[in-house]
């Protein structure tokens, strides 16, 4: 079942198009890649699904409901809850207070306890021995895995990651992907994910997009995907043999 | 009573019994003098406490206090005669709810120091209207209030003033505090968190300005006159402003400490007839609490820094 349908997707800034009638589905419990060079609109797609902009044209369907138009916070509340490329924690605020805001303002938890349930998460994520320490005070690498974290006890049905294993080194990056993947499976979320890593991508994406400046060159299967002649231009330039 | 007991600590309602009855005999045993004292240290108190709601808490500061202390003024000096004052003071208040659910629609969406300029603003343009409309359609400048007696004022103001630090004190320990303190880390981080910023920002200025509105519409009656400059003093704004900041934004006891020194301080300057020493002492203490603020520390270091986390604090992992 497609949870998330997006529909000839167009946004403009100014005279640039940002995207250009991009169309992409996103199966249920499925985890799904999205690729491209700097600039390409990844972020700005992103920004559209969770409401910050309105597309010029085209519309977003989730969970069988057009969303397009509706506000961040009634998004975040039907199940769409996302990361930033550039962590945005509350800093004055304790890790636990950060995680039970997701818990307290999310898509309801029907009868669970949003304490336990924020308990969990940090549990899960590993950060429960920071729980009472100010987020500002946390590492870059804690700051990464609490952005999910606070995502996910928003307790989506679908989480959009937008690079979070940009910065982290090989080994934080396998730890990294072990979790989004259990993420996956365990909580049964549809995860969505932007990345540069491409090795990340490799490792957890089922279907891959390719973006660049803002049209979809290529979308398939990571190993397919890659191997496409566009992507590869995209990416690397044009071979030199084909110039001359 | 009941629910009080259940909801605030017996060290809490010691305090606020304490604070009661320590205001409630000034008139007794203090005389007239104290009693007139007291009544701007807990008007003050109301202001400031009232101003940590949107300041303190959701973070945009206010430098418009006057506006609605003002605009309560004057709605209790037109109701008084109709509602009597204890009709007047929801009704102002009500007003002044109103009033600043229309204009935080475009004010709210100022951000920073933006929005100190733009509140700055909002009292000079509240001031400036009520000047239009009383000269244009009433033929007149001032307006004479009804007086009531010093020590009803007073009365009213300790409950005026013990409701608003309730009223703060439950707002900072409810879910909708928990939004307005993410909304003051990270706006975009607390929508995308499924908070609704606008509305909550809307309800936290329009809790401020009730409290605001309410101080003004009781100290209407004191005033016996009001015109526009007794109404909106630019000092309104400025003070509730500056206790706030030297007592810590969202440190409800700060606050309240600061609005007490520094009135009884200002008191004391002017009894030696030289009151302008203390606009200098004001300038540096705030001055030294701004550029101490990047270290979180408050000049009332004494009474701890405010504990911003809303949630009890989460016991050692098990």
């Amino acid at each position: 079942m497609t949870i998330l349908r997006l529909n000839k997707i167009d946004k403009r800034f100014g005279g640039i198009k940002a995207l250009k009638s991009v169309d992409f589905e996103v199966e249920e419990a499925s985890i799904a890649g999205i690729v491209g060079p700097n600039g390409a609109g990844k972020t700005t797609l992103f920004n559209i699904v969770t409401g910050y902009y309105k597309p010029d044209g085209g519309y977003v369907i989730f969970d069988n409901k057009n969303i397009t138009g509706l506000k961040p916070h009634q998004i975040c509340k039907m199940g769409i809850a996302r990361t930033y490329q550039i962590v945005r924690p509350f800093k004055d605020m304790r890790v636990f207070d950060n995680i039970m805001v997701g818990a307290k303002f999310g898509r309801p938890l029907d009868k669970r306890n949003p304490e336990k349930w924020a308990r969990e998460v940090l549990e899960f994520t590993g950060l429960i021995n920071r729980a009472n320490e100010f987020a500002r005070n946390l590492t870059f690498t804690e700051l990464r895995r609490f952005e999910v974290a606070r995502a996910l006890a928003c307790n989506p049905k679908i989480l959009l990651l937008d690079e979070v294993l940009a910065g982290l080194n090989p080994a934080e990056v396998t730890v990294a992907c072990e979790m989004i993947k259990k993420i996956n499976k365990e909580f049964n979320i549809t995860i969505v994910i932007i990345e540069h890593v491409l090795k990340g991508v490799w490792a957890l994406a089922e279907k891959v997009m390719v973006l660049h400046h803002g049209e979809k060159i290529g979308e398939g299967k990571p190993e397919e995907v890659f191997k496409m002649k566009q992507v590869e231009e995209a990416y690397l330039g044009t071979r030199w043999e084909a110039v001359a | 009573m009941k629910v009080l007991m259940a909801l605030l600590s017996s060290k809490q309602i010691a305090a606020l019994t304490l604070f009661i009855v320590v205001t409630a005999s000034v008139p007794v045993f203090g005389g007239t003098y104290a009693a007139s004292i007291l009544i701007i240290v807990l008007s003050f108190i109301a202001l400031v406490s009232a101003w940590q709601i949107i300041s303190g808490y959701a973070g945009y500061i206010l430098l418009g206090s006057a506006a609605f202390y003002g605009l309560g003024m004057y709605m209790s000096a037109l109701l008084t005669p109709i509602l009597t004052l204890y009709g007047a003071i929801p009704a102002s208040a009500a007003v002044c709810f109103a009033a600043a659910l229309g204009l935080g629609v475009p004010f709210l969406r100022i951000k920073g120091p933006y929005f100190i300029i733009a509140t700055l603003a909002l009292g000079e343009l509240i001031r400036n209207i009520v000047t239009f409309t009383e000269t244009n359609y009433f033929r007149t400048l001032g307006r004479i209030t009804i007086m009531y007696d010093l020590t009803t004022i007073l009365y009213l103001l300790i409950i005026n003033a013990v409701a608003v630090i309730l009223a703060v004190y439950f707002i900072k320990n409810s879910k909708f505090g928990l939004g307005l303190m993410s909304i003051k880390n990270d706006e975009i981080a607390a929508e995308s968190c499924g908070i609704p910023t606008t509305k909550y920002k809307l309800l936290a200025f329009g809790i401020t300005a009730v409290f605001m509105g309410s101080t003004g519409a009781i100290m209407a009656s004191r005033a016996g006159y009001i015109d526009p400059d007794i109404a909106f003093p630019a000092y309104i704004s400025i003070y509730t402003l500056v206790m706030g900041i030297i007592g810590g934004l969202g440190n409800l006891i700060g606050g309240i400490v600061s609005a007490i020194i520094l009135t009884l301080l200002f008191e004391i300057f002017l009894s030696m007839g030289n009151p302008y020493p203390f606009g200098i002492l004001l300038g540096i203490l705030l001055i030294l609490s701004v550029l101490l603020r990047g270290k979180r520390v408050t000049l009332l270091r004494i009474f701890r820094m405010q504990k911003i986390t809303v949630q009890k604090p989460l016991s050692p992992a098990k």
